[in-house]
């Protein structure tokens, strides 16, 4: 039996001028999801506070031309939501997919639009349901009445009400037409899942077409009239202040209207992009280099090893036997192949800023801070996020040069821009410890890690951060996971994946490191660890049967396992790699995921074949600074994965039926150890830092 | 400043810019033609990726100067509502994630098929040389480029 609906005040039923039915629905689960530490429980949510005023935050339109329009309040950059999250709601309300459609939220003051945390379908999942069935509940309702039968007689089937005694139809269109006295139903009931037909089925992305034809918007395709286009040029060295500029030759350039000064730096305003960024190579500024210009990412590595090395040192001995190892990783950027951009069209009594932002509300208090005016936030399409577009550094510059020149403005980063201005991944510095008695049965784990917190000017996360996915997944007596925070002025970051990824690279690796001293096999170690009612298990197990494990491979290849539990999910993938002419090359990576209820498997396997590629990609590149300068600048420095790299994939899901788990960065963390293991399978070289340089991959 | 007759997706026009804007942002910002796209913007990624006279061109690197004359096809101009079977091809896959850069995967293949009808991986992959996906779609670029070899 499917559960009662319980909340009466959670919806509320509307004409629009149009004659359209509009549903208002309160999802009260919006919490503020954050990162979320691992675990394998729901992400939890908060009781809302009582309402005196009902604020619905969810909006399903019907209209008599029988389209079914869900207000999608998460912004859509590649993970599907605008499709999973339509297909949850047109479940429970029997909605006809081909009458689906979507339409993107407006930032609402009051609400949390935030698409983090791989969050938005397991926050989402229930109250969509609830609203979809309430929603269906309101057309039965008003299918009985107009046909004067009982209310049970009647049921939704495919965006139409049926009468099945008389053989009566009426379609959703229909009924919004005729229905003059909507009801609420209080009884309105949850489908069973067996019942399910579209959640559970691979239903193509709502937005592809607009994709493969070129007019989907995405945040730089915005264009308005009378529009100008804006670079800035930024401080080279990190926290460095402008002194002068000199825009002689930049304002003499074809196009470029006028130069600037900002709070971020030196603005060209001109009639098209090319203008302003030949513009800004014409500025002469000086820059006063302020005290970081001899910062470099050596200097900062070294203070997490002398944080962790002053911890260590306090460690007792132990009768054990033991090894011990360090891993790191290095700053990565995040690369999305839609640069950073955003159009602001500031008046006198208000702004509209056109942005793709992973976060609306940040960018709609902070340009309101910073404008005193109202804003009004429209998300567009976003060509990848990863977390670099919870920032708001970008929407305030727009806002600033709109407001300066009095026209509508689109701030332009270059592919420069972002790698040099980005908030990154935390550099990481890792020491473990494990102990064995005399028959070889670990019982000492330590795993210390030192890095920076996220300092950026909107998000911001300190041991909690550093902390994500340290905790070693095998059951050993005395094990302690410590988290150290170092902070450093460079500016950080959510990165898919965030910490969890060199957590599990360090964790995952120094546990095959301990299998190939104990002289076992890394999956029967892995498994002796882990309790029958452990959920790993089942993946794990599923992985190795998948991969074939233990069955002899070509020459020169070896096979390597990953593991995590992050948002949820529990992931195993088993990579089998070679190195080839000195350098690593992945054949075949076999992934298994338990995510809870599966909305959209294909979905599934699209974002575990893009984690695969993000996190082989970060374990070939590094931002790195020196002089207060980050070193890279574009693809030829900051290389991302080629066609030619990439390894098969397969992705096996493990059925379960508990509520849907987070999806979007599970990929992330197993495949660097996995690789790394398989590195070693192969080779015998122990891969301990990312990225692989040529001289850890020099034969013993 | 300098006049330029342009042939784009059949139609011409005559811009008046800086001869060496590149057609990315011609198309972009002065034909409002925004299916192409910026990614690098120094030929190192195929987001903008266009046919210049049949041939894949990273628009990002192609000079206004050098257009004169020669037909210019984007995205825009590939089919009226995405019946081109490259088109077909990647939403069959499923392709797309964030979709971005997905044009110019579009407009490659095109190139790369009116040259050679039943590419192998292999020569699929030599064609992909820097055309860069961040959402790590490749596997189904691959797929649908055989799919749309084989006539879908």
């Amino acid at each position: 039996m499917s559960p009662l609906l319980t909340r009466r005040d959670f919806i509320k039923v509307s004409f629009t001028a149009g004659g359209a039915l509009l549903i208002g629905a309160y999802l009260d689960a919006c919490a503020p999801e954050m990162i979320s530490v691992p675990t394998i429980t729901p992400t939890p949510t908060t009781t809302p506070t009582p309402r005196l005023v009902f604020e619905p935050n969810l909006f399903i339109r019907i209209a008599q031309d029988e389209s079914v329009t869900l207000i999608i309040h998460r912004s859509e950059m590649g993970q599907g939501v605008r499709t999973s999250l339509a297909m949850i709601l047109a479940e429970e309300l029997e909605a006809d997919w081909a009458n689906i459609r979507v339409e993107q939220m407006d930032a609402q003051a009051q609400l949390n639009q935030i698409t983090s945390g791989s969050g938005s379908i397991t926050i989402n999942y229930a109250p969509l349901r609830e609203a979809g069935a309430m929603a269906r509940a309101i057309l039965i309702n008003a299918a009985a009445q107009t046909w004067n039968v009982p209310v049970e007689e009647c049921k939704a089937d495919q965006g139409k009400i049926v009468h099945a005694a008389s053989g009566k139809k009426l379609s959703y269109g229909e009924l919004v037409g005729i229905a003059k006295d909507l009801k609420l139903d209080t009884t309105a009931q949850l489908k069973d899942p067996k019942d399910f037909k579209l959640i559970g089925t691979s239903v193509p992305r709502i937005d592809g077409k607009d994709i493969v034809t070129g007019k989907a918007i995405y945040g730089l395709d915005v264009r308005l009239p009378g529009m100008l286009f804006a670079t800035v040029a930024r401080s080279p060295v990190l926290g460095g202040k402008l002194i002068d500029y000199d825009s002689t030759q930049a304002e003499s350039a074809a196009g470029v209207r006028k130069v600037i000064k900002i709070s971020n730096g030196v603005a060209v305003v001109a009639e098209n992009t090319w203008a302003a960024i030949q513009g800004r190579a014409a500025l002469k500024v000086n820059w006063d280099e302020g005290s970081l210009a001899s910062l470099s990412s050596e200097s900062i590595r070294q203070k997490l090893v002398d944080k962790i090395n002053s911890v260590v040192a306090q460690e007792s001995s132990t009768p054990l036997t033991t090894v011990e190892a360090i891993y790191e990783t290095p700053f990565l950027a995040h690369a999305t192949m839609e640069l950073v951009n955003c159009v602001a069209d500031v008046r006198s009594d208000h702004c509209d800023i056109w942005a793709p932002t992973q976060n609306p509300q940040d960018v709609q208090s902070f340009v309101r801070n910073r404008l005193k005016l109202p804003i009004n936030v429209h998300v567009t399409l976003l060509g990848g996020g990863f977390g670099r577009k919870l920032e708001v550094d970008y929407p305030l510059e727009a806002a600033e040069i709109s407001q300066a020149m009095s026209a509508p403005i689109q701030i332009v980063w270059t592919r420069d821009d972002d790698i040099q201005h980005d908030f990154y991944r935390q550099i990481t510095y890792h020491w473990l410890k494990a102990g064995w008695d005399a028959d070889g049965n670990l019982q000492l784990w330590r795993h210390f890690i030192a890095a920076p917190g996220i300092n950026g000017i909107a998000y911001h996360a300190g041991r909690d951060v550093v902390e994500e996915g340290l905790g070693v997944l095998y059951k050993i007596s005395n094990n302690l996971p410590q988290p150290f925070l170092v902070n450093t002025p460079v500016p950080t970051g959510p990165w898919r994946g965030v910490l969890s990824t060199p957590n599990a690279f360090a964790n995952e690796c120094f546990i095959d490191e301990v299998a190939a001293t104990l002289k076992k096999d890394p999956y029967e170690f892995r498994m002796g660890m882990l309790d029958e009612t452990n959920p790993l298990r089942a993946v794990l197990e599923l992985a190795a049967s998948k991969a074939n494990w233990g069955s002899s491979l070509p020459q020169g290849h070896g096979h390597g396992i990953g593991c995590q539990i992050y948002h949820g999910s529990i992931v195993a993938m088993i990579a089998e790699a070679s190195v080839q002419n000195g350098a690593v090359r992945v054949h075949k990576v076999v992934c298994t995921i338990d995510c809870g209820r599966v909305i959209n498997p294909d979905m599934v396997a699209q974002q575990i074949e893009g984690s695969i590629v993000f996190g082989l990609t970060s374990m070939f590149n590094e931002i790195t600074y020196e002089q207060g300068r980050v070193q890279q600048s574009n693809f030829h420095d900051y290389p991302l994965l080629q066609m030619r790299e990439m390894p098969e994939v397969e992705v096996y899901i493990v059925p379960n039926e508990r509520d849907p788990q987070g999806l979007g960065e599970m990929g992330v963390p197993p495949i660097v150890p996995a690789v790394a293991n398989a590195i070693f399978d192969a080779t015998g070289i122990r891969i301990r830092r990312t990225p692989v340089r040529p001289e850890d991959l020099q034969t013993r | 400043m300098a006049k330029f007759n342009l042939t784009v997706n059949s139609s011409a026009f005559t811009i008046e810019a800086d001869p060496n804007m590149p057609l990315l942002w011609v198309l972009r910002d002065l034909l409002n033609l925004t299916g192409t796209k910026f990614g690098c913007g120094v030929g190192l990624c195929g987001a903008c990726a266009v046919l210049i006279d049949g041939e894949a061109t990273r628009s990002c690197i192609t000079p206004l100067s050098t257009l004169a004359d020669k037909p210019i096809t984007t995205i825009e101009g590939l089919s009226t509502d995405g019946e081109h079977k490259v088109q077909q091809a990647w939403l069959a896959e499923a392709v797309p994630q964030c979709g971005y850069c997905q044009t110019g995967k579009i407009m490659n293949t095109v190139a790369l098929l009116d040259k050679n009808l039943h590419p192998t991986d292999a020569e699929i992959d030599a064609a992909f040389e820097n055309h860069l996906c961040r959402c790590g779609t490749y596997l189904r670029i691959r797929r649908a480029i055989h799919h749309a070899a084989e006539g879908g």
